[in-house]
């Protein structure tokens, strides 16, 4: 499994695998998987059944009919991971975007909000901008870590308080996903670690 | 001779175990480098403020050794889900000991709190101590034993403390280049919150 490829996964209802914009992103992303997904059902399982990738979703708000709508699915993947950048695209006008849709993009890190007619040179530095920070965040980097191990390995106790608490990595990586205190605080003890090999000369950045 | 006490919680759910290894492994070193010592182990039954308070005040006219393996928290040991040795009730006890504890927290308050009720010196974490599993638990209790095996070794407590620092960022860097960033991070954690309280002169001929 190749933990490290990205995947730009598009939900919208209105596109096919002809539209100009996917084939743009194959053109422009050669080494992403480029994936369509009709139906929002169909994108959420999608996406659920591959948290373990590097994944920026290309989500159309203006989804429905029958299916979760744009703002539903976007809280969907929210209430399983915050690791996964949203990059919303809308026909509508912003104007018309109920007030408290937009606070909850807003609350719960939407990489951006484009509107449909957006062309493939300006939304490329966005998407490449989206895959620079999951490249550089250390949330995604430990997620991918864990990820190396085997689902034996992730589900036995792997470290202890001794004030009480276990924890098994799958149960780290829902901290780290859900952005929980303890998944937070591991993150900075990433960072911290970094430092102290770094003060310590025993790591060197790579120039 | 010197005489030690080592209370250790082995009927802990979660790390008992990893209590009572530490124990054996420290009472195998003090058997080996300390010859006609005394070494008295209070289990689990016997971790309880009632034992404490008969037993101590009973052997503290003359100097001794009390090491402790169990849960913690600011202001308290605990075992059994009680305190055992708490701030509030009987830490005056401690009078002519050296005390060093793995727990949790205990650095926070308890450690000065004993100092000040003249308790020659403390060793333990003022934050959560974190335990590793699997293959890298012999590492962790190397980690936290390696203090009071360089005490004993004959180094006054202040390098013996300096040591037991340099010995955690051998390990953090051996856990590094396994690729185990996890661990390692956590044991920077542990050895960040390593506090020594007390008389930084103590010499364990004292004893």
């Amino acid at each position: 499994m190749n933990t490290s490829k990205v995947q730009i996964v598009i939900i919208d209802d209105n596109r096919k695998d002809t539209d100009p914009l996917i084939v743009s992103l194959k053109m422009h992303f050669k080494d992403a998987d480029i994936i369509l997904k009709k139906k929002s059902s169909d994108g959420l399982d999608y996406i659920l059944e591959n948290l373990n990738k590097k994944t920026i979703v290309l989500l159309d708000y203006d989804l429905g009919k029958g299916e979760l709508n744009g703002t539903e699915l976007f809280r969907k993947i929210r209430e399983k991971t915050s690791l996964i950048y949203v990059i919303i695209i809308t026909a509508n006008n912003i104007n018309n975007i109920p007030y408290d849709e937009l606070i909850e993009y807003i609350n719960n890190n939407a990489f951006a909000f484009v509107y449909r007619t957006i062309s493939i040179a300006e939304l490329k530095p966005i998407i490449e901008k989206a895959i620079h920070s999951l490249d550089a965040k250390v949330d995604s980097a430990l997620e991918q870590w864990i990820y190396l191990h085997t689902d034996s390995e992730k589900v036995a106790p792997y470290l202890h308080s001794r004030e009480g608490k276990t924890y098994t990595l799958n149960q780290i990586l829902e901290e780290i996903r859900l952005q929980t205190n303890f998944g937070k605080e591991m993150e900075k003890d990433i960072l911290l670690l970094a430092i102290d090999m770094l003060s310590r000369g025993k790591k060197k950045i790579d120039g | 001779m010197a005489n030690f006490h080592i209370a250790f919680d082995n009927d802990d759910l979660a790390l008992g175990y990893y209590f009572e290894a530490s124990k054996n492994d420290i009472v195998s070193y003090i058997n080996i480098n300390c010859e006609g010592s005394t070494i008295n182990e209070i289990s689990s039954p016997r971790c309880n403020q009632a034992y404490i308070d008969l037993f101590i005040p009973q052997i503290n006219n003359n100097n001794f050794l009390f090491i402790v393996y169990s849960h913690g928290k600011p202001n308290c040991l605990t075992a059994n889900g009680n305190s055992f040795i708490d701030l509030d009730f009987n830490v005056h006890h401690f009078i002519n000991s050296f005390f060093y504890s793995m727990s949790c927290h205990a650095g926070e308050n308890l450690g000065f709190s004993l100092v000040d009720n003249k308790c020659h010196a403390f060793i333990g974490y003022n934050d959560i101590a974190w335990v590793l599993d699997g293959d890298y638990s012999n590492l962790c209790m190397d980690c936290d034993n390696y203090g009071i095996k360089k005490f004993i070794s004959g180094s006054i407590i202040s390098d013996a403390f300096e040591q037991m620092k340099n010995n955690f960022s051998t390990q953090i860097d051996f856990l590094e280049q396994k690729g185990e960033i996890i661990y390692a991070a956590y044991l920077r954690k542990n050895r960040d919150s390593l506090v020594l309280i007390g008389n930084k002169d103590l010499e364990f001929n004292l004893f």
